[in-house]
């Protein structure tokens, strides 16, 4: 297992579909859909996050012919994927809500969000 | 004329713009063009890693809802960034492949005049005059047997002149290092006169053919 990789936008968009159901396995273009992704993004977001042991991956055990389609690459959250994803998403909720610095110049205004959960 | 030029340029973008067209609304150009981008991309990425991308890519364009775009989309968007996909996942970047292929042709044609000299020396290794084996080989090849060569050049040696080797054996011919020791060892003098004594040697033997056609001419003649 490698090191956590790099938090970027796009990890936490695929983090962010994966962890909806983490013991759920889902394939490439439907993570892609739901996270607002196109291949040239998401391959490589995969590839970090199961180089980094967050996720794990394996073909899909159907037969392309009587399924009418050739088989999915499937994607699920690994029990330190979870861990892991929780606390990224966490940080970045924390990081999305303004702070007090950002309260003391805007809080002003109607409808500003404060830390605390009031609002101005 | 620039006016010409532009209605010109305009009619045959106007037609390429139209054959593209028809075949991007055929759903197997585009399908096709889309698996084409897609080998093309995971041809970028490290080689243990292309089939599994690869058939991935593919499988989720198949899966795409029908239509003609969003396939060919899907694969443009993972051949764009195919490049900075293949670094992450430790091929080399395109300025490292550029560098490499520069330094390869440097290498190259720096090994030129090793390569020549190398191709030059294994030449004359192989050349008939130097290499018996591949002289007799050539020999058996060409069916020339050695013997009739020997008697032959035995014939046209006396015929045409007895100092003809110079007091040398009369079977230089008879095989090509027999010929070189017979031939190459004489020096520019020497050889030069050979040559005179070869060609003096076939005047003569012009002459004296000369000479007996004329006798014979002159008896049908008078006899007739």
């Amino acid at each position: 297992m490698g090191d956590p990789p790099r938090m970027t936008l796009n990890i936490l968009k695929v983090l962010t579909v994966l962890f909806e159901d983490p013991t759920a396995e889902h394939y490439g273009l439907e993570v892609g859909q739901a996270a607002g992704l196109r291949g040239g993004s998401l391959y490589p977001v995969f590839g970090r996050l199961e180089d980094a042991g967050m996720v794990v991956s394996r073909w899909e055990d159907v037969d392309p012919a009587e399924a009418g389609r050739p088989r999915r690459r499937l994607y699920r959250l690994t029990p330190t994927g979870v861990v892991y994803a929780r606390q990224a998403l966490a940080e970045a909720r924390q990081n999305l809500t303004p702070g007090q610095e950002h309260a003391a110049a805007w809080g002003h205004i109607p409808g500003f969000p404060v830390p605390g959960g009031a609002s101005a | 004329l620039s006016g010409w030029l532009i209605a010109i340029l305009a009619t045959l973008v106007t037609l390429l713009l139209g054959v593209v067209k028809a075949d991007l609304e055929d759903a197997k150009v585009c399908r096709w063009l889309a698996r084409h981008l897609i080998y093309r991309a995971a041809e970028r990425l490290p080689r243990a890693e292309r089939a599994r991308w690869r058939e991935e890519a593919i499988s989720d364009t198949l899966a795409l809802p029908p239509g003609r775009l969003p396939p060919l989309l899907w694969a443009l968007d993972v051949y764009r960034r195919s490049a900075s996909w293949a670094q992450t996942r430790g091929a080399p970047s395109r300025w490292e492949l550029l560098v490499d292929r520069v330094r390869a042709a440097w290498e190259w044609v720096r090994s030129l005049p090793q390569a020549r000299m190398r191709s030059r020396e294994e030449s004359k290794q192989h050349h008939p005059s130097r290499n018996e084996e591949t002289a007799q080989e050539i020999m058996a090849t060409a069916g020339i047997d050695a013997a009739p060569a020997v008697g032959m050049a035995a014939v046209g040696t006396t015929r045409s002149s007895g100092t003809a080797t110079l007091g040398r054996p009369q079977q230089p011919w008879a095989t090509p290092a027999g010929w070189r020791d017979g031939m190459m060892h004489l020096s520019d003098h020497d050889f030069i006169r050979w040559l005179d004594q070869q060609r003096q040697a076939f005047d003569d033997d012009i002459d004296r053919k000369v000479e007996e056609y004329r006798l014979t001419r002159d008896r049908v003649l008078a006899g007739g």
